[in-house]
């Protein structure tokens, strides 16, 4: 119970932070915290497998595109921020907190480690093997349908972005008069 | 005792905290990361659900939201530099103008 | 639990599958050879080979045959095929006005079509979905497909925000569909149809309300793609923004898609869930006639004009759906099928009068093109007279056979409200019509010519015609005696 407050205290911190801060880094990096504290949530449930994909995928893949587009544009806040003092201080203090909370919810509810044979029957529902089990009969369709998915979104994104690359080449050549 | 609906409150709370993100804020990128919150409301909430359940057609769900996520990200960030490079601003407000 | 293999029947996959392969093989062409022209025929051929594969599937499905995949996750019953028919038709109008408009817009690129296949593929797989993550996914390939299209006209700001702004909101809706799938999911632990009609009628059921906020929720998510009211925002400043073409495919082949999928769900699903979520449509039937309605009367520009008849014409449809059952499903797409036709039509006439950024489609162009151009004023009179539902022409057929379904169905009063809308209807499609015919031209009108469009333009106006005049066989075409939909 403990563990569930303190992680869903954090992922709310991390969720207001995304929605207010003003800098889109700072409120990408807030995502990230959010990101991770539900992976973290995943592990507390069982569902193993899911937290790794959350870390890799979202936390991983994700946000390193938003941050990359991010970084590329250099897109600046809403409006510019003078630098307070007590911002620093909260930041410290949601740093304390967090470690703290990790510490908390690390020693407050000791798990032991189980034998194999238990651990294998905790990983029953939300192990790799079990949902590639559900993956492969019931949602073959929806699998394959998720490529068509990707798909779309690769040819989409190359053919948005690509085509400025031919417009600007255009353009440039049409500048230098040939 | 943890139940269920201790994780749907929590979705639900993320939610509304998404949903909030995504009509107040003006820099685009932040309201494409509120579409992330969004979606990892709906996370917890099937994650949690699965696990009740004890099933793994929930996990199987998430994993397909969370792929939708990544193809819908690639999408907002492609349309999101046409409209940068356009207007030189990532804020809603030429957004707001064609309304006029 | 060991691995079976799924049943796949192929045949039922067929037209998906053909869409599929020529949307790949014209993506892959793409990249050795830039000619569109090579590739857009590509892509007509493949519209038209899954219209063969479709048209066996309905012949068999008429002799009583259900064929489906994936254990009635994918289905091709009647409905999946008649919608299937309609998506199609919609595709190849949209490449055909496409060609081109794109060619004088400068903003030939072949992926163009590949995405439009994708999309119309993502189109088909909402209509047969037989499972709640299927018509998620079906949704999200013909939607991202369609924000990138939207925003093809990349010089344009207009285009690339209406690209965006459709992003964000539909993103939005896509949020609140999957909170709903979520929900019921976790009312009833299942996601296909069946099962989760089995979930809320098993014994000692008690999350009905949580199953109700989800049926909701998917309504709404739904309702933001057909543009009901309050979920339209997006829809006048998206259709104007986009260029001509897309907004005819997103005007035609979305709003079937998601009808279809709303229909399924709505027969299926929400007699289940209580008066609460049949209620809710009732009200955004009501406000999307009135507000679709009176809004359209006092636009200027005919492609935003277009835009609030689409959403008005989404509350004639919304009708149909409420009216689940067989009839309600017949007029749904026996409408959907005029309406595909005289909406393409008007926006195929529409890019032929305006110039190639897209603009001049005010009232104020179209007077006098009786005298300049006669045959295209006469084209876009047929349109907008069957927008209007004016008698011998298609759509007044399909109002008839809706507002009857609505009738039956014990909506009385919500169908008097349809009928007195669409009598302040006939205003603001009527008075392009009087521009036309009885007003002195004010400007010089473009000479655009172009084969493709004008193929379109006939297969419109060919259609909307017949269907007007002889309305029996299409409908008799729909008619088995037995449902519709598989399982209803």
């Amino acid at each position: 119970m403990l563990t569930f407050v303190v992680l869903s205290v954090l992922m709310i911190v991390g969720a207001v932070g995304v929605i207010t801060l003003k800098q889109p880094v700072h409120a990408a990096l807030s995502l990230v915290a959010t990101l991770l504290t539900l992976a973290v949530t995943y592990v507390t449930l069982q569902a193993h497998f899911l937290a790794a994909i959350q870390v890799i995928v979202y936390a991983g893949a994700i946000m390193v595109l938003f941050l990359f587009v991010i970084m590329l544009l250099n897109i600046q806040g809403d409006q510019p921020q003078p630098h307070f003092r007590w911002m620093q201080i909260v930041a410290y203090l949601t740093a304390l907190l967090a470690a703290g909370a990790i510490a908390a919810t690390a020693f407050l509810s000791p798990r032991e480690l189980p034998n194999a044979e238990l651990m294998s029957e905790a990983l029953a529902g939300g192990g790799a093997a079990a949902i590639g089990e559900a993956l492969f009969n019931d949602f073959v369709l929806a699998f394959q349908l998720v490529g068509v998915l990707l798909l779309t979104g690769i040819i989409g994104a190359v053919s948005l972005v690509q085509r400025k690359a031919t417009q600007t080449a255009k353009d440039e050549r049409e500048l230098s008069g040939v | 005792m943890l139940t269920l609906n201790h994780f749907l409150a929590l979705g639900a709370i993320l939610f509304a905290i998404g949903l909030y993100g995504l009509l107040s804020r003006r820099n685009l990128v932040a309201i494409l990361m509120s579409v992330e919150i969004l979606l990892n409301a709906i996370l917890v909430n099937v994650v949690a659900i699965a696990r009740f359940n004890d099933q793994a057609q929930g996990d199987v769900f998430a994993l397909f939201i969370i792929a939708i996520a990544a193809a819908e990200v690639a999408v907002g960030l492609a349309l999101f530099l046409n409209v940068f490079r356009l207007n030189g601003v990532a804020t809603v407000d030429p957004l707001r103008r064609m309304k006029e | 639990m060991p691995l079976v293999l799924p049943d796949i029947d192929w045949l039922t996959l067929a037209p998906l599958l053909v869409l599929l392969s020529t949307a790949s093989l014209a993506a892959l062409y793409a990249l050795y050879n830039r000619s569109s022209k090579a590739v857009a025929l590509l892509a007509l051929l493949g519209l038209a080979v899954a219209a063969i594969f479709n048209l066996q599937l309905f012949v068999a499905s008429r002799a009583g045959e259900l064929r489906s995949s994936f254990g009635l996750r994918y289905l091709a019953d009647q409905g999946a095929l008649a919608f299937n028919f309609v998506i199609l038709l919609g595709a190849a109008l949209a490449i055909l006005i496409s060609y081109d408009y794109l060619k004088r817009a400068e903003l030939e690129q072949p992926e163009y079509y590949p995405l439009m296949l994708l999309s119309a593929s993502g189109a088909m797989v909402m209509a047969a979905a037989g499972d709640l993550i299927i018509l998620l996914l079906g949704l999200e390939i013909m939607s991202l497909a369609v924000y990138v299209l939207s925003a093809w006209r990349q010089q344009a700001r207009e285009s690339a925000e209406a690209g965006m702004k459709y992003f964000l909101l539909g993103a939005f809706a896509s949020a609140f569909l999957i909170y709903g799938i979520a929900l019921i999911y976790g009312a009833t632990g299942f996601f296909s149809y069946p099962q989760i009609v089995a979930g809320l009628l098993a014994e000692g059921f008690e999350q009905i309300f949580l199953a109700t906020l989800g049926g909701i929720m998917i309504l709404a998510g739904l309702g933001f793609k057909v543009a009901l009211v309050p979920f339209h925002q997006w829809a006048p400043d998206v259709y104007t923004g986009a260029p001509t073409p897309v907004t005819a495919f997103m005007s035609v082949v979305v709003k079937t898609a998601a009808f279809a999928a709303l229909l399924r769900i709505f027969a299926f699903i929400y007699p289940e869930l209580g008066v609460l979520a049949v209620q809710s449509l009732v009200v955004l039937i009501a406000l999307t006639l009135i507000v679709g309605n009176f809004t359209a009367l006092v636009q200027r520009g005919i492609k935003r004009m277009l835009a609030y008849s689409a959403v008005a014409h989404a509350g004639y449809l919304a009708l149909a759906v409420l009216a689940a059952g067989n009839l309600g499903m017949r007029a749904a797409i026996w409408y959907l099928t005029a309406y595909t036709l005289m909406n393409a039509g008007a926006f195929a006439v529409l890019t032929l009068l305006s110039d190639r950024n897209d603009h001049g489609d005010d009232l104020e162009r179209f007077a006098g093109l009786a005298r300049s151009r006669p045959y295209l004023a006469a084209a876009m009179t047929v349109f907008l007279l069957s927008l209007a539902g004016i008698p011998l022409l298609a759509g007044f057929v399909g109002k008839i056979l809706v507002f009857s379904a609505a009738i039956e169905a014990g909506y009385v009063s919500l169908t008097v409200i349809a009928i007195i809308t669409s009598v302040v209807a006939m205003v603001y499609y009527l008075r392009p019509v009087m521009y036309m015919y009885f007003r002195e031209p004010e400007y010089e009108p473009l000479q655009t010519n172009s084969r493709s469009t004008h193929i379109a333009i006939g297969i419109a106006v060919f259609g909307t015609v017949l269907l007007g005049i002889f309305p029996g066989w299409w409908y008799s075409l729909l008619d088995l005696g037995q449902s519709l939909l598989a399982g209803l």
